[in-house]
């Protein structure tokens, strides 16, 4: 069945639009206006980019040759599910009723794109790259809507920390494990992965720096960084994006309007519906 | 030896679905690789999959069916929504954005990714696949006979609502309702004023129906959806879809029925929102039964045919479905096929496909298709989940566990063909256990209060506890329509029942499906089992052992039944 009214989807991915400060996985960077508290849309956004997040893990453990590595990828995910379990959660009491969670818009939002996840688009180390940059990003945000989210429900800001507390103690246990037995450099990544998981920021910079070649490390972390800004400058334009965007709609809504009867397609009628002529045109 | 692809996509549920040497082989949704449900756009990944698996090949693919007429489509609606373009300016501004990314970029896209020749490339019209995949699930000995096809969809090219009939290779259109005069459009206006996703929520709402009143019925027969004779009209000033892309109803509509729902704070049947909603689902309810009833009995009154089918979006309503074949005369063969939507649509596309390439018909029994669990991810099983028992060995503790409570996962080669779980991808326990059957509904799948679990059984427990329809029995295999249960229904089963007393039975007679021989031995102990899909809610149901693990641990289910033994989840430390 074609609805095109896409409602609810459309809606909020166009309320999100002006609000977005990230295009990407895991990127949950995003101005506020200081005393308006946490926004619906803006718990949305958390959810959403938890829930791209998870994609983005799972669909590695799924391509990743590495055992090891595919377990750590697979927690990962199940890390950033619980997440964006506890932001639905969050708003499902929010005062906009209207705004809810919809696993489309991690793509219609500009989130993720499915055609091709990150994990197929960079390398190993870039990608751990990324998600340190953008973790880092992450650990900042959640650090400064703490006080949000205890105005906006004191038990809810509790479910948050024992999150947090229950995987940096998970995460400590393994981080220990793994540089105890010396590690493997697929060991390390996923040790990285995680700990950016945990907004361990400073520890995936010292991962990063073991790696053999330092220049080549400090490269791709500069341009992981550079494009995350680059992404939210973008993402932050939304409001000028729009305005050409309208005037672009309008400037070819007015050329149309006089040959409104021409685009109107003729019917035909009691035709074998098993043409192969017509089969050919899109009409 | 060579290939039709039939393709759906770019407004939900991506498909394609796959012949080699005119036979049906694979049909596999986008969502099932991206893991989000719903997926639209061009099917990508599943095209890639198809295309190493099968090493497909300019040379090897006959042909290519897309499932629409997308130029229809556009021109349609972009031309309504020029009539009043200052109001509609929302919605021409997607249009005109869909012009450039929509299914008018299919062929050139296709051709990115599978190297063919553009006389390969072929469209059929929209309802005519929905016709069509309904047809290749009919009955062979009267598939090449009349029929007569109702198609119920939102909007497909420029049709809502459509009779197409066929007799062997010949087709055409003996009805049709024209956009904007949509049943579905104005069931999905319910379902967004309800407060549920659009193309997503219909069956919560269908669900509703059971516990509110048809108190809005008529004045939406009088009103909202004019009905008269076989046909419809929407008075549009109720509706906003032919104006903008980001609400179904008017301000008139909210003027008449109030703040639009919200189900977020709802909490008990009590609620006065949830009362709201109720009343709403239940008229809109009795409106598409009424509708459907007329349309289909004016049909097969006016032209003879040997069986009819019903399919399209709304078709999905298996409440609506159950009553329609109970009101019919009981010789009329009624076929609603297993996915009766978009997705569905990609297997009347390789029909299309296979009539023009050879002038025969496309015809399967089989449910299950692709799914296979890729071999590269076997080592799961082993890290991730301890073996308890090896197939030959694991009979006594499944019924052990099922008999006492257990929740239990399976996962077997091949995958439901439409959206119901059909146990190779389902999570069951007894139905006779109702505080499991509690725990599975409100704790483990976090469903909403009001939404009942389907249960499966024997043919044998289905005639003797369910009202069937004799002619239209096929239908039960993949879950296409409620029964009303018997007045002898065991109360010790009532948690498979919903509140109106039907329930959409899965009837298995596939005896050599591990859950048929399971219900065997179970036989008198637990005749019905509960059959609710195996995915975490919002997610799209799983298609490999790694979606098994994630989706198990978040699920909280321990055991995972498959055709290489019973295992338990490893939990993470």
């Amino acid at each position: 069945m074609h609805t095109f009214a896409i409602t609810n989807t459309v809606l909020i991915s166009n309320s999100l639009k002006g609000k977005v400060r990230c295009l990407m996985f895991k990127t949950t960077s995003m101005s506020r206006s200081k005393n308006s508290g946490l926004t619906a849309e803006q718990i949305l956004q958390f959810s959403l980019a938890e829930f791209s997040s998870a994609i983005e893990m799972i669909q590695a453990a799924k391509m990743v040759e590495d055992h090891k590595l595919q377990k750590g990828f697979i927690h990962h995910a199940l890390d950033e599910y619980k997440h964006t379990n506890f932001f639905i959660g969050l708003l499902s009491k929010a005062e906009n009723k209207r705004v809810v969670f919809d696993p489309r818009l991690i793509v219609s939002a500009n989130f993720i794109k499915p055609e091709r996840f990150l994990f197929e688009q960079v390398s190993l180390v870039h990608f751990a790259a990324f998600i340190a940059t953008n973790e880092a990003n992450a650990l900042k945000i959640f650090t400064s809507i703490r006080d949000e989210v205890k105005k906006f429900d004191e038990n809810a800001l509790n479910k948050l920390d024992l999150i947090i507390t229950e995987e940096t103690e998970h995460l400590m246990a393994m981080e220990q494990e793994k540089f105890m037995s010396g590690g493997d450099e697929a060991n390390f990544f996923y040790d990285t992965l995680l700990q950016d998981e945990m907004r361990h920021v400073e520890f995936s910079s010292r991962f990063l720096k073991k790696q053999p070649s330092k220049g080549y490390i400090k490269i791709i972390r500069l341009k992981s960084s550079v494009a995350t800004r680059f992404r939210h400058l973008w993402a932050s334009q939304q409001t000028f994006r729009n305005i050409i965007d309208k005037t672009i709609s309008v400037f070819v809504v007015l050329l149309l309007l006089p040959f409104r009867s021409t685009i109107e397609l003729p019917s035909k009628k009691n035709k074998n519906l098993y043409c192969n002529l017509s089969a050919r045109n899109m009409i | 030896m060579t290939f039709i692809l039939g393709i759906s996509g770019y407004f939900h549920d991506s498909s394609i679905c796959l012949l080699k040497d005119g036979e049906f082989i694979e049909f596999l949704k986008e969502e099932e690789f991206t893991r989000i449900k719903g997926s639209k756009g061009f099917p990508v990944r599943a095209l890639k999959y198809l295309i190493n698996e099968y090493a497909l090949t300019h040379e090897t693919v006959d042909l290519v069916v897309f499932y629409e007429k997308p130029l229809k489509g556009w021109t349609t609606r972009t031309t309504q929504s020029l009539r009043t373009p200052k109001k509609s300016f929302k919605l021409l501004s997607h249009q005109l954005k869909e012009f450039w990314n929509g299914p008018l970029g299919f062929a050139s896209k296709l051709r990115k990714i599978l190297k063919i020749s553009e006389d390969k490339i072929k469209y059929a019209p929209h309802h005519f696949s929905h016709a069509l995949s309904a047809l290749t699930f009919v009955e062979k000995d009267i598939a090449g006979k009349p029929m007569l096809h109702f198609v119920f969809d939102g909007v497909g090219d420029d049709n809502c609502q459509s009779i197409i009939f066929t007799h062997s290779t010949n087709a055409s259109v003996v009805f049709e309702e024209k956009f904007p005069n949509s049943l579905g459009l104005f069931y999905s206006t319910i379902t967004d004023f309800c407060g549920f996703l659009v193309n997503e929520g219909e069956y919560k709402l269908m669900g509703l129906a059971a516990f509110g009143k048809p108190i809005y019925a008529d004045f939406m027969l009088q009103n909202i959806l004019r009905h008269s004779g076989h046909r419809i009209r929407l008075d549009l000033a109720w509706f906003d879809f032919t104006h903008t892309p980001e609400r179904s109803f008017s301000d008139k509509f909210i003027s008449k029925f109030g703040q639009p729902i919200s189900f977020k704070k709802v909490r008990t049947a009590e609620d006065e929102d949830f009362v709201r909603a109720a009343n709403l689902a239940k008229s809109v309810q009795v409106v598409v039964e009424t509708v459907i009833q007329s349309l289909v009995e004016w049909g097969v009154n006016k032209y003879e045919c040997a069986g009819i089918t019903i399919t399209g979006g709304v078709a999905q309503n298996s409440l609506a479905m159950g009553n329609l074949i109970r009101h019919l005369p009981p010789h009329i063969v009624v076929t609603i096929p297993p996915s009766p939507g978009d997705s569905g649509a990609a297997i009347g596309a390789a029909h299309f496909g296979k009539v023009l390439a050879s002038n025969q018909l496309l015809h399967t029994n089989k449910l299950y298709f692709g799914g296979q669990p890729q071999p590269s991810h076997f080592n799961i099983l082993d890290t991730m989940f301890e073996r308890v028992s090896a197939p030959n060995e694991m009979d006594i503790i499944i019924d052990e566990l099922l008999i006492g409570g257990e929740i239990i996962c399976t996962f077997f080669s091949g995958k439901e063909i439409g959206p119901r779980a059909l146990c190779n991808r389902s999570i069951i326990c007894s139905a006779n256990n109702v505080s499991t059957v509690a725990k599975l509904n409100s704790k483990i799948k976090k469903r909403e209060f009001f939404r009942p679990l389907a249960p499966v059984m024997l043919p044998e427990t289905a005639e003797q506890f369910f009202h069937l329809s004799e002619s239209s029995k096929k239908n039960y295999l993949w879950m296409a329509l409620t029964a009303k249960a018997k007045d002898n229904f065991p109360p010790q089963y009532s948690a498979a029942l919903h509140a109106d007393k039907t329930a959409r039975i899965q009837i298995l007679d596939n005896k050599d499906h591990y859950i048929f021989k399971t219900l065997v031995r179970l036989k008198d102990k637990v005749d019905i089992l509960i059959n609710t899909s195996f995915n975490v809610s919002g997610d799209p149901i799983v298609h490999d052992f790694i979606d098994c693990y994630t989706n198990m641990e978040r699920l909280g289910v321990e055991y995972l039944v498959t055709e290489t033994g019973l295992f338990k989840i490893i939990c993470p430390e």
